[in-house]
């Protein structure tokens, strides 16, 4: 309910409020001063008098109930109660709540709010009587006080003169009859030299808004008795939520859905790629998909009822035409030069959008207000016409199939189906029909002091003509909710997540080991039950990360210099699916399915204020695999990006709603205003590297049709990495760009990103390294440069993470790897999700430092001296070869390499086969090179392999024992 | 001397079969005071019941056993090596004893580094004096946990026998149906009745049983069925007999309307091809349904799939508990893939009949013409091969055996003579040949033989529409009678269990029928194993942590694995087993090594590692104290106490069960 609103209804509300004080909001006098009518004195009534419109407590103990003057007003869940008190020397009394009349006895139910300055109980005034006790008087004998009580959900806070004393959290397992219900007042008579006095006595319903958000949520739950584990369900997700929204009706799904909630359960879904309301209902979002409720088929979609919604198309008359002017209809955005979504404003709870149309640029809101006709959907608009106004045209709404269109003869009312329309504001527009479109031509006259049209469209199911719906104030302008002159004004964006959560950095003991992982524990309990899959991260400065979710949300993660209190701190919510982060220039981007996002924080409250639109140019379609992976910036402060395409509900095989920009990496230019994609032929590269001179582009990849096995891709501009329903080219590939190296199930079954080594406060500093999602592992890659082919293979880094292995950074100044990770699909990981370091303890790493392949042979080179003995000891080393089938199978068997199986291979593009053929590669002879670290192994058999495993047991000159595996890959074979 | 006459005939060398790259694992060699026998084997290791013999021609007691074979190393391998059983043994290697002693718990070597390369392994076993004999040998390394040496890493050091073909084939050919032997009562398989002739007037067309007895061998290659036919008088013969076969049993049998086109939509989910081929000859060595037309009166193919061991106990065509319907689809599909049809037969029943007593027809079919006395063999073995195993064409019966095959027949005959216990212990790897488990199944590091073959299917249709396209692979056999409980495998084998373990696949685990029994036995004793194993949730071991450890807090098992009626929260691209059933079907101590390493036991599983196999840390360092075994063991509580559902609610998943399309 609008304050506005509020106001304007008074008078006919407070007749209502008298007989039902379940309308929430307005205040209830218990006591008018002037009798005890409503009230019910158990025990000794005499105790309760009625003095100068005060009442006098003093007698035998007693308690007097508050029943209401019907006797039923019985029922307060979440309320605020206020009386004035006054104590004389020596008195006890108190205020029960969430009780119950009982005949005699102290009461048995409900919490007592205790009075007491001076009386020998050393419980003082505010405490929950033996449950949160205060021992320290906040007021004296003699004066009026003011005494409040707030119950919202399981917050209880007690205070006198608005000084808050109790500030508690019921435990949720709270057992026994003294605890939170629903339940009455009673005011105490505890013995006959108590005398205290009361007046002024009311107390009103808490709505939701009333309360803190972290309220709100816990009366959310308390109520609807939501599983725990259900947790889309008991996740705060803000005020807003973007995500592919399927809509009632035949409403448009919303590729990229942005979804209001609004007050008293109304959800305002805008698509920011067509900027139309998608839909408008009463109800929320069923939390479907895999982020959600891990569902492979679908997305969120509206439940609840239908008030309003438009069809496919766009929202705005772009070009002089209703048409779809996207060349990538129906996923992308629309041309940027006819309309270009710019971003969401979060003022508060609510949310100001803002784009532009041609050349005016358009700021729209969306609220509810109620009254006892019914509810109204208010959208309000503020133009700033800037070219050519008098060609505006807005599609407000659509009719389904069995509803009618009427526009009333003013053309300032209309109706589609049950829902009627009228506009508030600018005169001269009008509804207007146009096929099943329900029409708002915007009138050019400006009527703002800054130049501006304000219009507002009224909507509602309920009944109420549109001339009762046009007749409240005119719409209030949009852009002084936020701005002071030309800037956004700091003190109008207020934080709604003020709450940290502080915990301790778990810094490991150093041991023997040559790296060790520091922990910094995630807030999996947090006030707003956000779920904590951490998807990307980046360092804003050398103090601070930030972290995104897979659940839209981003975070700050404060203290990382001390490494001992960090500070967690929620800074936005509501974005798609976000897979990816990166800080440039100080600022935070971060990854959604629908866009990259910048977020700004205007007042530095540690709160994202402007959700800028920073590149949406990327297509958007509803499938679950349709993810958006990684954030990287290139040292020109362009962006990159991973893009999965998407596989059918099983996994095996694509679906048809097909894009170019599926199973690509993807440039984004540095002004976020161009896209490209870079690399073709992925399936679901989670994860991406680019090397610190911009020139190297790598990606992982996962398992499935087109591709054999996890790979690591060493990509160029243009390349197809090889799934050809991916490869988004006129001529299907016959052939693809050659992999760094293949991956074994064991070692990577689903990758994660890559990271260079930038670090010179790390060992192997300029390597790459490779994170496998699916084993939570580290992998130092190792490669070399044959005939103009890049190959090589990787080691695995001996650390244990919490979760699995998604995104890596080197931090600014302390130079250790920090590694995010998550627990979202098939992996081997601890928890939900980690946010760690892993540090070098300044030891020697003992390992292979690189694979070189030769003619007859490879050479390995160590970090180390090694044996001679042992290392010329053909027993040391065992080498294994294998090859994959590339085809449109899932996967890929395990062939001979060096006697192929041509039939086989054959067989392999039709069918899923298992086979696992490995071919020993025969070490005729190891030899020590001059150098003491390197060997070199000949190999009987030598020729270009798909995948190769060494293994090797040796000592180091020192008799450290080294045993490795090294899984690597050869295309081409150097000179000796 | 047995022996001597074993080594005289010279022996089949098991490294140097014709498919180098088959596994030969290991031999064993039995002796008693007077018989040795050499068996090739899979493993180190066997069990041999009280009373019972480890194998024909040994005798029950005061036997012992010596295990040989070559360990291949890739690498120098730094391993322990265990030794587990009854009795005692001797372990050594390249012919130093390593470990030696009374057999229990903790027989065990430190460290060993063994070199690469071969390692010749001998293991002699001394089984106890009473109660059942068992061993194993275990290995446990630096990245696998104690384990059998698996048998792609062994291979035979010494040449075996040839009784155990020699067995097969007398069993195939039913010798024993004339020529009756004591041993009968003692190996489960070597009596196998073949299908009864007493309803095949409603079953079998008579030309096509006329065609068939003129020469079994054109029609099937590999049958046992004798040619008992031969001279001028041959056509006439077989058309007498023919017209007395289907003169048992008269009308027809009322068959369901088959679809042909789900037939094959069926036949390619049942995975028919991986025994089967259409054509009368194909590459693949498979059993031609070429005839099957020609063979069956209407509705007969359908009856004999719904119920292959009705007439026939051992057949080896397994149960696939097929619906009316389906059969009748497939008899469908197999008459529009097949040639020809049935026509009748003239002849004189009579002469048929007389015919067929002469030619001893009812000692391995049921029917109308009475079995005959025994014929004892004829002594002097190799000499003399007379009679059944004469090389002469126009004597009958000719059942076309090699020379190899004749001698192996004679040797076993000469063992089935002292043989004067049950034994076993063989019988899993004949079975498992004459079954063909291994033309669906891996095993062993080899792929199933029939991977990859395919009716020419839509995809789209062999997709049920309520399942996701998940992984289909069928399990591999390697570790069978070390994974599976004992109730629980013969269920499996015997195609009686009532709950699908795999619901979502396409496959069908079928029945087999008599074999079901002592393969089962058999299988355990191949692995050493104890006859059962249950889960038991130990003290220390804490189902609450299990269950934690399960859902997803813990290691999220259920997002794959359903739970009693509720189905995997969110399997994608592989399903697995509902834990409701892994307590009764898995042993505890295969379920620790799947838990610790599931990728060493099956390479390509979707199953995540939750332990490091180098330091043997759970991946949870916060519960239990990064203990992977007690993590294990309290997830194994659970399973002990019943794996009860529950999740479905606590996390609010949608319970309707996706794979059950019943």
């Amino acid at each position: 309910m609008t304050q506005r609103n509020n106001s304007m209804h008074h008078a006919s509300l407070s007749v209502v409020l008298l007989s039902s004080a379940a309308m929430a909001g307005d205040w209830v006098t218990l006591f008018d001063g002037t009798s005890l009518d409503g009230w019910r004195a158990a025990e000794n009534p005499k105790a309760f008098t009625v003095k100068n419109e005060t009442l006098v407590v003093n007698g035998e103990r007693g308690h007097l109930f508050w029943s209401g003057k019907d006797g039923k007003d019985r029922k307060w869940d979440d309320f605020e109660f206020e009386a004035m008190v006054r104590t004389q020397p020596g008195a006890n009394s108190g205020v029960f709540f969430h009780t119950k009349f009982q005949k005699a006895g102290w009461p048995d139910v409900g919490y007592e709010c205790q009075v007491n300055a001076t009386h020998g109980d050393s419980i003082k005034t505010c405490s929950l009587y033996g449950i949160v006790n205060n021992n320290m008087p906040p007021h004296v004998d003699g004066d009026w006080v003011k005494l409040r009580i707030r119950v919202a959900g399981r917050h209880i806070q007690t205070s006198i003169d608005n000084q808050v004393v109790i500030d508690w959290w019921e435990p949720k397992d709270r057992k026994g009859s003294k605890k939170l219900s629903t339940g009455t007042f009673a005011i105490q008579a505890h013995d006959p030299k108590s005398v205290v006095e009361y007046k002024f006595i009311k107390a009103r319903h808490l709505d939701p808004k009333d309360m803190t958000r972290a309220e709100r949520l816990d009366v959310r739950l308390s109520n609807e008795d939501v599983p725990e584990k259900e947790w889309w369900n008991r996740m705060d997700h803000g005020p807003f939520v973007s995500c592919a929204t399927g809509y009632p009706m035949d409403y448009a799904t919303a590729n990229k859905g942005l979804n209001l909630f609004l007050d008293n359960g109304w959800v305002a879904s805008f698509d920011t790629g067509l900027l139309r309301v998608g839909a408008v209902w009463q109800g929320g979002l069923d939390w479907e998909g895999v982020s959600y409720n891990g569902s492979h088929g679908g997305h969120p979609g509206a439940v609840g009822t239908p008030i309003y919604g438009s069809l496919e198309g766009p929202g705005w008359k772009v070009n002089g035409s209703w048409e779809d002017p996207r060349p990538s209809k129906p996923w992308g955005p629309l041309p940027a030069e006819m309309a270009r979504w710019g971003g969401l404003m979060r003022v508060g709870e609510e949310s100001i959008l803002n784009y532009t149309v041609g050349q005016a640029r358009v700021l729209e809101h969306h609220g509810v207000e109620q009254s006892e006709a019914g509810n109204v959907l208010v959208r309000t608009l503020e133009v700033f016409p800037a070219a050519t106004p008098e060609s505006m045209h807005v599609r407000v709404a659509d009719a389904t199939r069995d509803q009618r269109i009427k526009v009333l003869s003013d053309g300032r009312g209309a109706r589609v189906g049950d829902t009627r329309f009228a506009i508030r504001g600018s005169d001269g527009s009008t509804f207007d029909i146009s096929g099943t479109s329900l029409v708002l031509n915007l009138d050019p006259t400006v009527d703002g002091p800054s130049g501006s049209i304000m219009v507002a469209i009224a909507a509602t199911r309920d009944g109420i003509k549109p001339s009762v719906l046009a007749s409240a104030a005119p719409p209030k302008r949009l852009f002084t909710r936020m701005f002071a002159g030309s800037k956004p004004d700091p003190a109008l964006f207020p934080a709604i997540y003020p709450e940290e959560i502080i915990v301790q950095a778990n810094v490991a003991e150093n041991g023997d080991d040559t790296f060790v992982v520091d922990d910094i524990p995630v807030p999996f309990e947090n006030p707003w039950n956000s779920y904590m899959r951490i998807g990307g991260f980046d360092f804003v400065d050398d103090d601070t990360a930030a972290v995104c979710t897979w659940n839209g949300d981003v975070w700050l993660v404060e203290g990382l210099r001390e490494m001992g209190e960090i500070r967690w701190k929620r800074f936005a919510s509501g974005l798609f699916e976000t897979l990816g982060l990166a800080v440039r220039d100080g600022q935070i981007f971060v990854h959604g399915k629908d866009q990259i996002t910048r977020l700004i924080d205007f007042n530095n409250d540690g709160e994202a204020d402007l959700y800028d639109n920073f590149c949406n140019l990327v297509n958007t379609t509803p499938s679950f695999h349709d993810f958006a992976f990684d954030l990287q910036v290139d040292g020109e402060g362009n962006f990159w990006f991973g893009k999965a395409g998407p596989v059918r509900g099983g996994g095996r095989g694509f679906e048809d709603s097909l894009n170019e920009h599926h199973g690509t990496v993807i440039k984004v230019d540095k002004t976020g205003r161009d896209l490209e994609v870079f690399s073709t032929g992925l399936r679901a590269p989670n994860g991406i590297g680019i090397s610190p001179d911009g020139q190297v582009v790598t990606a992982g990849d996962n398992e499935g049709t087109w591709v054999p096995h996890c790979k690591l891709h060493w990509m160029s501009q243009g390349s197809f990495q090889g799934v050809v329903p991916l490869a988004h080219r006129s001529e299907t590939p016959t052939d693809y760009n050659k992999p760094l190296c293949w991956f074994p199930m064991s070692v990577d079954n689903s990758s994660g990103g890559q990271t260079w080594v930038t670090s010179t406060k790390w060992p192997w500093t300029g390597e790459l390294l490779h994170l496998s999602y699916g084993q939570s592992s580290i992998y130092r890659v190792m490669k070399e440069e044959v005939n103009g082919q890049v190959q090589g293979g990787v080691f695995r880094v001996p650390v244990q993470l919490g979760s699995s292995a998604m995104r890596g950074r080197f931090h600014p100044t302390d130079g250790q790897l920090w590694v995010c990770g998550l627990k979202g699909w098939q992996t081997n990981a601890a928890r939900l999700a980690a946010f760690q370091r892993v540090r070098w303890t300044g030891r020697t790493p003992k390992n292979p430092t690189s694979i070189t392949a030769v003619e007859d042979g490879i050479k390995i080179s160590f970090s180390v001296k090694l044996d001679q003995e042992l290392a010329e000891d053909t027993g040391s080393w065992a080498v294994n070869c294998w090859d994959y089938v590339w085809g449109p199978m899932y996967g890929s068997p395990e062939v001979s390499a060096l006697n192929p199986d041509v039939e086989q291979i054959e067989l392999a593009k039709k069918k899923e086969i298992r086979v696992e053929e490995h071919d020993e590669m025969v070490v005729e002879s190891a030899t020590l090179l001059d150098d003491g670290k390197t060997v070199h192994l000949k190999l009987k058999n030598m020729q270009p392999v798909m995948q190769m495993h060494v293994q090797c047991d040796l000592e180091s000159t020192d008799g450290d024992v080294i045993i490795t595996d090294i899984w690597n890959t050869i295309h081409e074979l150097g000179t000796n | 001397m047995l022996s001597a006459i074993l080594l005289a005939i010279g022996l089949n060398l098991g490294s140097n079969s014709a498919e180098p790259k088959t596994p030969s694992g290991v031999t064993v060699s039995f002796a008693d005071e007077t018989n040795q026998r050499i068996m090739p084997t899979r493993l180190f290791a066997a069990r041999v019941e009280a009373g019972e013999s480890p194998a024909i021609g040994i005798a029950p007691t005061g036997w012992s056993g010596k295990f040989s074979g070559t360990l291949n190393l890739p690498i120098r391998t730094r391993a322990e090596l265990a030794l587990r059983g009854t009795g005692s043994a001797v372990l050594s290697i390249d012919d130093e004893v390593v470990l030696e002693g009374a057999l229990g718990t903790d027989l065990q070597t430190k460290q060993l580094r063994l070199n690469k390369g071969e390692r010749s392994v001998r293991l002699e076993w001394t089984p106890p004096s009473e109660g059942p004999a068992w061993i194993r040998l275990l290995w446990d390394g630096r990245d696998f946990t104690l384990e059998p040496i698996p048998t792609q890493q062994l291979t035979a050091a010494e040449p075996h026998d040839n009784i155990e073909h020699g067995l097969e084939l007398i069993a195939e050919h039913r010798c024993t149906a004339c020529h009756a032997s004591q041993a009968s009562t003692f190996i489960s398989d070597l009596d196998r009745p073949a299908g009864s002739l007493r309803d095949a007037g409603q079953r079998l067309h008579g030309r096509w049983v006329q065609e068939w007895l003129l020469d079994p061998s054109a029609h099937r290659a590999d049958t046992a069925m004798p040619a008992l036919l031969a001279g001028p008088n041959a056509e006439q013969d077989a058309a007498d007999l023919a017209a007395w076969v289907v003169s048992m049993g008269s009308g027809t049998l009322q068959g369901t309307q088959g679809r042909p086109e789900d037939g094959k939509v069926l036949a390619a989910k049942l995975q028919c091809l991986n025994c089967h081929v259409l054509e009368p000859e194909d590459d693949y060595d498979g059993i031609s349904l070429a005839g099957v037309s020609q063979k069956y009166q209407p509705g007969a193919m359908a009856d004999f799939l719904r119920a292959p061991h009705s007439r026939s106990p051992w057949s080896k065509m397994p149960d696939f508990r097929l619906s009316e319907q389906e059969a009748a689809d497939l008899e469908a599909f197999l008459r529009e893939a097949t040639p020809g049809q049935g026509a009748g037969v003239t002849g004189d029943v009579v002469r048929g009949e007389e015919l067929a007593t002469a030619l001893r027809c009812g000692n391995c079919h049921q029917s109308d013409a009475p079995p005959m006395p025994s014929v004892p063999l004829p002594t002097g073995t190799q000499e003399s091969m007379g009679g059944c195993l004469a090389n002469d064409a126009s004597s009958t019966p000719d059942f076309r055996l090699s020379d190899v095959e004749q001698t192996a027949i004679n040797q076993t005959f000469e063992a089935l003579a002292s043989t004067t216990a049950p034994t076993n212990f063989g019988l899993a790897a004949r079975a498992i040949n004459s079954l063909r488990c291994t033309s669906c199944h891996a095993r062993d590091g080899q792929a199933s033989l029939g991977e990859g073959r395919t009716l020419d299917v839509d995809p789209a249709l062999l997709a049920d529409p309520h399942a996701p396209e998940v992984d289909q692979t069928l399990p591999h056999l390697d570790g069978t009678g070390e994974k599976l409980r004992t109730e629980h495998l013969l269920k499996t084998l015997a195609g009686t269990r009532t709950e699908e373990v795999r619901p979502w696949m396409h496959a069908r685990m079928p029945g087999f029928g008599a074999w079901a029994a002592p393969l089962t036995t058999s299988l355990v004793a191949e692995h050493g194993m104890p006859q059962d194993e249950a889960f038991v949730a130990t003290d220390e071991a804490d189902a609450a942590v299990g269950r934690m450890l399960v859902g997803l807090e813990g290691y999220g098992c259920i997002t794959c694995h359903g739970v009693g009626d509720e189905p995997p929260m969110a399997a994608f691209e592989a399903v697995g087993v509902n834990f409701a059933q892994s307590a009764e079907r898995l042993r505890p101590g295969w379920y620790h090594r799947w838990m610790d390493d599931p990728l060493r036991i099956t390479p390509s599983t979707r199953m995540p590692r939750y332990a490091d196999p180098v330091t043997g840390k759970a991946v949870r360092p916060d519960i239990l104290g990064g203990n992977a075994t007690a993590q294990f063991d309290a997830i194994a509580a659970w399973l002990a106490n019943g794996a009860q559902p529950g999740f479905a609610d606590e996390y609010d998943f949608d319970d309707e069960d996706e794979y059950d399309d019943e």
